[in-house]
């Protein structure tokens, strides 16, 4: 009965319900004191929680908190893309020295080289061999550079990470 | 809801920063209620109330119907909180949660509090299950049902923390009443 005349005060019972607890509450003092003093202490409640207040500056607070961590998602979003973008390099770069049309290239550019190596060595001047190993120092240190601009990504996400 | 608070909010939604921070001012002490009903501590609802609001601004576009602003920012609240209180329990198992009858007789609610009926002196001598319902039953008007929802606990369930809050907060208001006397 008693989880009766709680419900009754939150006004949760069926009209059925209800009957039974209006007829209890005419025949017994006990519950009847219960009713009221729930109902009292229900209205106490709703008025002194509502009374409470935040804090001042509370929402100085919020919007700065709001502003550093929209900085701090810009500065991640940058670096994941910067990061993102030197994998695709890397791997484009690769896959170009590794593809049969580049094999091919490197090929002509042997054969151009060679070419030229012939004809100049009629003339005394040779510097076809520079035309392939040039290209090639250049291709290592692309592919060196990237590699290293992923890793600095990945230490520098680490770190910004552990101190957040 | 009038429409200047319905204007408030759909700008908010926009994005308006302007408009947020208007929509913190007229819902913080609220929310601040909603967590310290719940927690019993200023501090930690403090955080909550911020976190409810920063967890809000990146939900506001998925609210479909602004007039549930209050009610869908309280339950963000209300989850955080509960959030805290688990997290609290993981890292210091908490004795008072489980507060037997003798606890809540031997304490007085009312001492430090200048002989005054304080809630959240009352509301010291529930548990968590007891004082969340009490929060939203008497804060934020929830129904039964909703509670239910909210809690993820039988509608019965909901009727018998409610009737165990009423109970213990009266044997402590008829504690103090001897006392008094």
């Amino acid at each position: 009965m008693h989880e009766w005349i709680s419900a009754t005060v939150d006004g949760e019972l069926s009209a059925e319900e209800k009957a039974l607890v209006d007829a209890h509450l005419t025949s017994c003092e006990a519950c009847r004191t219960m009713y009221s003093e729930w109902t009292e202490l229900s209205q106490t409640i709703r008025v002194d929680l509502r009374h409470m207040e935040a804090p001042i500056g509370f929402e100085t607070n919020v919007m700065s908190t709001l502003a550093a961590r929209s900085k701090r998602r810009d500065w991640v979003r940058v670096n994941v893309a910067a990061f993102l973008l030197s994998i695709i390099l890397a791997l484009l770069f690769t896959g170009i020295l590794m593809s049969p049309i580049a094999r091919l290239s490197w090929s002509a550019v042997h054969l151009l080289g060679l070419g030229i190596t012939t004809s100049f060595n009629h003339t005394g001047l040779w510097i076809g061999h520079l035309l392939p190993s040039s290209g090639t120092i250049f291709m290592v240190i692309l592919c060196f550079g990237l590699t290293v601009a992923c890793l600095l990504s990945v230490v520098q996400i680490h770190r910004h990470w552990r101190t957040a | 809801m009038n429409e200047l608070d319905k204007q408030i909010i759909r700008l908010a939604t926009q994005g308006d920063a302007d408009a947020f921070t208007q929509l913190v001012r007229n819902y913080k002490h609220y929310v601040f209620q909603t967590a310290f009903g719940i927690l019993g501590d200023a501090s930690e609802a403090e955080d909550v109330s911020q976190e409810a609001f920063l967890r809000a601004y990146d939900g506001l576009q998925r609210l479909r119907k602004l007039e549930t602003f209050p009610s869908w920012i309280a339950t963000i609240a209300t989850r955080i909180a509960l959030d805290t209180i688990r997290k609290r329990r993981r890292e210091i198992p908490v004795e008072d949660e489980k507060l037997t009858d003798n606890d809540r007789q031997t304490t007085n609610p009312f001492q430090d509090a200048e002989n005054r009926l304080d809630v959240s002196n009352l509301l010291k001598q529930l548990n968590v299950d007891e004082r969340t319902v009490i929060v939203l039953r008497e804060l934020q008007d929830k129904s039964y049902a909703e509670m239910a929802d909210i809690l993820n606990i039988p509608i019965g369930t909901v009727r018998s923390r409610l009737h165990s809050a009423r109970h213990h907060m009266r044997d402590a208001m008829n504690h103090w009443n001897r006392g008094r006397d």
